[in-house]
């Protein structure tokens, strides 16, 4: 079925359009005609339109303002408030709880590793509260990298950008591994700091 | 114009006809569904509704002349779709939406002719039965074309298709197709030579 009427008799080519053949349209219309026109089931219609109207995944959604800003600023003021915590009490002086997130360091890392929540005796919190522990490795680029790499991996932008602006106060002069250089390329994320280390 | 039966297979929720379809000659509803593409893309999924009734009897007819099987022009063309929704933020109007779909179209069926080609061009579905010697002549010539259509190469295929079923001009085809509107005049011309060919005697009598 065509949307446009053959002009009878008349073959001749337009600038812009092919030749026309009104028989070869008019045997194309009728073989469209009288039920015999192909039409998809109605599941690939419910199909194509339940997917045009669900929202585009992974895409539009964006960190509301607010909401980035608050987890910036608690993240902030968390590694802060670790921070004022003297890393080596005097022996013997009792110490609550760090307030560090878990570190995910590597199994095979000769640093100690730092405070965890919770009471087991992994070695970190048990032991900085006995004081037996040194610091928290909060100058340590490894502990550092490790929490830049947890928000590479889930590739959480917002959460990348609050802890490389909290690095950057404790980072020395040791290079970026290679692979978080890699990530913040490929995310093309302008970040202070980043040529000199 | 509506397609006879399509009420019936469609559901209530997704009504579909091309009472709106646009031909090439009218350019203000070319524009117009460019500017419901863009306003798909922005989140406007009212816009795809019309831009699917709009265009999906036009595009599943011609995927299914083109590959003849019910169960793989429905393939192709929920891909098409598909594609067409995955796209909507890329999408730019340089070109007519239009165009830009049949193109996706016309490459979906290349990639699947490449992957069948080990399966026979026409099952018994693809080929219809032998005209009855009761039936009219136009519908004889109608299923004789059917089955001469699919016996073109691809590209006159297309080529040709598109020119039945769109009344595209020839740079939209070339634009499609892939190739220079010299090349679509070429196809034209075996093509329709090929088709009146088959349609032997009963040309004549159309």
């Amino acid at each position: 079925m065509t949307n446009f009427e053959p002009q009878s008799g008349t073959l001749g080519e337009t600038a812009e359009h092919p030749k026309t053949d009104p028989k070869l349209i008019r045997a194309y219309r009728t073989l469209n005609e009288d039920g015999d026109a192909p039409v998809p089931s109605p599941t690939v219609h419910d199909l194509i339109r339940e997917r045009a109207h669900r929202p585009p995944p992974g895409g539009r959604w964006i960190w509301p303002a607010s909401l980035a800003a608050s987890l910036a600023l608690c993240t902030t003021l968390v590694f802060q408030l670790a921070r004022v915590v003297q890393p080596n009490p005097p022996s013997g002086t009792a110490r609550t709880e760090s307030l560090l997130p878990a570190p995910a360091i590597d199994a095979g890392s000769e640093r100690p590793a730092p405070a965890v929540g919770g009471g087991v005796d992994d070695g970190g919190v048990t032991s900085v509260v006995a004081g037996t522990n040194p610091s928290p490795a909060l100058d340590s680029p490894e502990f550092w990298w490790e929490q830049l790499r947890l928000h590479a991996n889930n590739a959480d932008r917002e959460g990348f950008l609050a802890t490389w602006e909290v690095y950057q106060q404790h980072r020395d002069d040791t290079p970026l591994p290679d692979d978080l250089r890699r990530w913040i390329a490929d995310n093309q994320l302008p970040l202070p700091g980043l040529s000199d280390g | 114009m509506g397609i006879t039966g399509t009420e019936g297979v469609v559901g209530a929720s997704w009504p579909v006809d091309d009472a709106s379809e646009e031909s090439s000659h009218d350019p203000q509803s070319v524009t117009g569904s460019e500017d419901l593409m863009q306003a798909f893309a922005t989140g406007d999924s009212k816009a795809f509704d019309t831009l699917y009734r709009r265009h999906g009897p036009g595009l599943f007819r011609f995927i299914y002349r083109h590959v003849g099987r019910q169960a793989q022009a429905e393939e192709i063309y929920q891909d098409t779709w598909l594609r067409v929704v995955d796209a909507r933020r890329r999408y730019r109007p340089q070109a007519q939406f239009q165009t830009w779909l049949y193109r996706i179209a016309h490459h979906r069926i290349i990639d699947w002719y490449r992957k069948s080609k080990s399966l026979p061009l026409a099952e018994p579905e693809a080929v219809p039965d032998e005209p009855q010697p009761d039936e009219p002549t136009r519908r004889q010539v109608a299923r004789m074309l059917n089955r001469a259509l699919l016996e073109l190469p691809l590209e006159q295929r297309s080529t040709v298709l598109l020119h039945l079923e769109r009344n595209l001009t020839l740079q939209e085809i070339a634009s499609i197709c892939g190739c220079g509107r010299e090349t679509v005049k070429s196809r034209m011309r075996y093509a329709t030579a090929r088709l009146r060919k088959a349609l032997g005697d009963l040309y004549d009598e159309l």
